[in-house]
């Protein structure tokens, strides 16, 4: 088949930006395969992604996009799960499932020389899944005793109810991997008519980087697919615009004993093709991005010490993604650093940046840019996340060249318009008998305090 | 900014930290190149790549690694001073992984906040992490910010300035770190008494991050002595590794480090810690946490990452619970279904150390329940009831794991440093897969029969309930290491992606 392009960003004079190429042609039945090959070392990395993540979960039930992909890796073609498993092991690989709101990818690594076998199986969970209702039911087993483990993890824990109460009935809001209630609920005609729907080739990205040549992995993936039914492209339902919080919604999700609250702060920001969203994207990073030098961490961690870490990213999505903040904080500091942080926010949003901000900002996220995308995996997901998002082909590779480009008054026209400082759903992992005491006390003009038990979702 | 090949005072800030300065002014001079002879102690490829050793006149060990096809640069500094090198008895826990903080404060040449902000307008970002053995700082930057890089580098390693009130901040800022990672993480709690139990004298047996009334305690007066006393040229190794040409690289070490003269006597005097093959007995401790269904962390002992049995070892580990199909966690996770996770964790420890068996059990099963398949299973190991096929598996899943922890710059700076450190040698690690390979059946009994068999293991556990602790109040039993994900070393940011 044709090669379609090969993408290699950074215009000239801009050499140190410049990603190694990828190679994007035609894969097996319609699909779109992505390949860079980099010979250093003799592993590949292959992702099959599926576009419709969690988002297309229909009403209640919750979990059946992560159900259906976790069920097909537990039984296919003539293997039973253990003979998949075993499989797998002898040959050094993994194959992990990986759902966000916009897909759902098998994800694996296999030593170069394993690869065709390695296809093989692939292939067979691609194609012909055994979705067995036995199975089934032993995979919802597994994934809801997951959830309870997953309540180990305090900032884990403040992810999974902050979603909820930022985007409420929206496909955005609902758990990844569902609750136990709503995958009981699930029948297995159901996950399997899912599963058909999604993993058909006009609708699937094939995407490899490492010890592999673009043609080479073209006709391997040919031969291991040919069963690979066209179907249709999952049409995406525009993702309608989340019903916006009014006012500080403040959830404390109640668990005992705790010494400090994780908090979790936000609202919804713009789709990822919105034309704002890379000055968004500068702007935000200025106020609270991964360097050390934001507004929020010099203001709460270096100058006050209130705080181990205080953060703020705006999500890659297809739909309106989240702008959310995280930062966590002994009892005793807890109003000091949430007032703070609001405060510092709701300047944001009204004062904006100056010109010396925003190129220190530009500065930074595109030159970062570079240490970020030095993992050939990383690079693979990145451009796999944009394709997903409806991002141009060149986005990832033209990245730091449209950050630099970036005005501060572009910066701050998109900070007036998506910020939304004043209505923010709050979640705090606390515990809320000590906790609602304390915000009671501190008059922060919240709209609400509702308090939910930490094992409730 | 100010120009960071040539560090210049700052006047307003020097005044400041005056009185907490380093004062020989031996320690300060960067940019003499001539005073530095450089020698070539080691080489060795790696598939298309390869590795070098060199040492400066100073006693500044460098290695470096040049990778075309990498996009940045990992430039990493590591000492050779971790919490094994603090004083419990003096109630100095925590000080090494506080540096890790302090050091981003100010130096004599360069005012508060100026390093992460030349770092950053380079386009980069810096982090550190702090282990039993090492303290690294890892600065990750585009191609061509390496002579910055290796300029503010070379600053702080000598010059750091403190004052009373930057410490007592980042004191405060370490005292949250540990909150969250401690006081209320249950795995970081199950950690610390696991190591706590397991060590009797080593001091492998505090946590890196300190105890928690230690921390509170810590002054600039106790931090200064610390950093005069371990932080200098010839108890530090930089690693580089990257898009980086390798005569460009030293020409820049040799102008930024050669000017650094080493305080006087060959090493930092230390305390020479007694290799300790913990536990020598069956200890069983237990604490209570709000989780779903009792976890528990089985410790064992280990050897060090130099030590000769460290294959077997790591193979037995992954025999055990590598991969879905390894045995024992089919049998708990998949047969059974009485755990919803398990995991093997092998530390990379210069002395002998901790091997942890983690396992979160599923709502209806107790911890005595895996426990007992845990011991099943080992006994089998030690019998020698595996097969062939079993090894060759775990060798080949060790063989993905190895390219992949080198995918990176990152990957290969932070194994290469390790390996130097701990073994001395960072060959060692280019040598891993064929140690792998040659490991026989009767190695991995061999490993079983000295290291997992006999009454010699720290079993903690965590049953549903409420903690022992209250709020707000810290606790002999609540207090602990990292968390297990954070196992290697507590990290400057430990933030989400």
């Amino acid at each position: 088949m044709a090669t379609v392009t090969t993408s290699t960003g950074g215009s000239a004079g801009a050499t140190t930006d410049r990603l190694p190429a990828v190679v994007r042609s035609s894969g097996p039945a319609g699909s779109l395969l992505m390949v860079e090959p980099n010979h250093a070392i003799p592993l590949v990395h292959v992702v099959v992604a599926a576009r419709g993540g969690y988002a297309t979960d229909p009403h209640k039930h919750d979990g059946l996009t992560n159900l259906a992909a976790q069920l097909a890796r537990r039984g296919a073609g003539k293997r039973a799960r253990a003979q998949i498993d075993a499989a797998l092991d002898e040959l050094g690989a993994t194959l992990e499932v990986d759902t966000d709101p916009d897909s759902v990818r098998f994800v694996g690594h296999v030593l170069a020389r394993n690869l065709d076998p390695f296809l093989a199986i692939l292939a067979d969970i691609v194609v012909r899944p055994q979705l067995d209702p036995g199975e089934m039911a032993r995979t919802v087993r597994e994934i809801a005793a997951q959830i309870d483990e997953s309540r180990n993890d305090d900032q884990a824990l403040c992810a999974r109810f902050f979603v909820r109460n930022l985007y409420g009935d929206h496909p955005y809001g609902r758990p990844a991997e569902g609750t136990r209630a709503s995958l009981e609920a699930l029948t297995a005609s159901e996950v399997a008519a899912h599963f058909q729907r999604l993993f058909v080739g006009r609708n699937l990205v094939f995407a490899a980087t490492g010890d592999v040549e673009p043609a080479d992995l073209e006709a391997r993936l040919g031969r291991a697919f040919a069963g690979l039914r066209e179907g249709v492209a999952e049409k995406p339902a525009p993702l309608r615009t989340p019903v916006p919080v009014r006012g500080w919604r403040i959830q404390l999700v109640d668990k005992p004993d705790r010494q400090q609250a994780q908090i979790m702060f936000g609202h919804a920001g713009p789709p990822a093709t919105d034309p704002d969203f890379v000055a968004l994207q500068v702007g935000l990073s200025a106020f609270g991005g991964h360097g050390m030098t934001s507004t929020l961490m010099d203001e709460v961690r270096t100058k006050r010490g209130l705080a181990y870490g205080a953060y703020l990213s705006l999500a890659e999505r297809r739909g309106a993604g989240a702008v959310a903040g995280w930062v966590f904080s002994s009892n005793d500091k807890v109003v000091a650093t949430l007032k703070l942080v609001l405060k510092l926010y709701l300047s944001f949003m009204e004062k904006g940046l100056d010109a010396t901000r925003v190129a220190a900002s530009r500065t930074f996220v595109a030159g970062s840019y570079a240490s970020e995308m030095d993992v050939p995996e990383h690079r693979l997901d990145a451009r796999l996340s944009a394709e997903m998002a409806g991002l141009p082909p060149d986005f990832v590779d033209t990245f730091p060249e449209r950050v630099r480009a970036v005005t501060p008054r572009q910066v701050n026209a998109a900070i007036s318009k998506h910020v939304r400082a004043r209505d923010l759903a709050i979640s705090m992992v606390a515990t809320a008998a000590t906790m609602k005491k304390l915000l009671l006390a501190a008059k922060i003009k919240e709209s609400s305090i509702d308090v939910v038990g930490f094992e409730s979702q | 900014m100010k120009s960071a090949k040539n560090p210049e005072p700052t006047p307003a800030r020097a005044a400041d930290a005056t009185s907490a300065a380093p004062a020989s002014p031996a320690r300060t001079g960067a940019g003499a190149s001539d005073a530095a002879p450089l020698r070539e102690l080691a080489r060795a490829p790696l598939g298309s790549l390869s590795a070098s050793k060199w040492r400066l006149g100073n006693g500044l060990t460098a290695v470096i690694m040049p990778d075309p096809s990498a996009t940045s640069v990992s430039y990493t500094t590591w000492f050779r001073v971790g919490s094994r090198d603090e004083d419990e008895a003096a109630g100095q826990t925590g000080l090494a992984h506080l540096f890790e903080h302090l050091m981003f404060t100010q130096t004599r040449g360069q005012p508060v906040g100026a390093f992460d902000q030349a770092i950053e307008a380079m386009g980069g970002n810096s982090n550190a992490m702090t282990y039993y053995d090492f303290t690294a700082y890892l600065d990750s930057v585009p191609p061509g910010a390496l002579a910055r890089v290796a300029a503010l580098e070379a600053d702080r390693m000598l010059n750091l300035a403190l004052d009373r009130g930057q410490v007592a901040t980042e004191r405060d800022v370490v005292i949250e770190e540990r909150l969250g990672s401690v006081e209320d993480s249950v795995d970081g709690s199950l950690d610390e008494l696991l190591y706590k139990q397991a060590f009797r004298k080593h001091p492998y047996r505090w946590p890196v991050i300190g105890w928690m009334k230690d921390i509170k305690a810590v002054t600039e007066a106790k931090a200064i002595a610390f950093y005069r006393r371990f932080y200098r040229p010839d108890n530090a190794v930089v690693v580089i590794a990257g898009k980086v040409d390798e005569a460009a690289a030293l020409e820049v070490l040799v102008r930024s480090y050669g000017g650094l003269t080493a305080p006087a006597g060959a090493e930092p005097a230390r305390a020479v810690a007694e290799p300790e093959h913990a536990p020598r007995r069956e200890v069983r401790a237990a604490l209570t946490r709000p989780v779903p269904a009792d976890r528990l962390v089985i410790g064992y002992p280990a050897p060090g990452l130099a030590e000769a049995d460290r294959a077997a070892y790591e193979l037995a580990n992954e025999m055990l619970l590598g991969g879905p199909s390894s045995r024992l966690y089919r049998r708990l996770v998949v047969q059974t279904e009485m755990a919803s996770s398990a995991r093997g964790d092998v530390p990379p420890t210069r002395d002998p150390g901790l091997y942890a068996i983690w396992i979160q059990m599923a709502k209806g099963h107790a911890a005595g329940e895996a426990d007992a398949l845990v011991r099943e299973e080992i006994r089998a190991l030690v019998r020698g009831s595996f097969t062939a096929a079993e090894l060759d598996k775990a060798k080949i899943r060790l063989e993905t794991a190895f390219w992949r922890e080198l995918g990176s710059s990152h990957g290969k700076a932070d194994l290469l440093g390790q390996f130097e450190i701990a073994c001395g040698d960072f060959r060692r690690l280019f040598g891993r897969a064929d140690e792998i390979h040659r490991v026989t059946a009767a190695d991995v009994q061999g490993i079983a029969n000295r290291y997992l068999s006999g009454p010699r293991s720290v079993v903690v556990a965590s049953p549903p309930g409420a903690s022992a602790a209250a709020p707000g109040k810290s606790s002999a039993r609540s207090a602990g290491r990292a968390r297990p994900a954070q196992a290697r070393g507590q990290s400057r940011e430990n933030r989400r992606s």
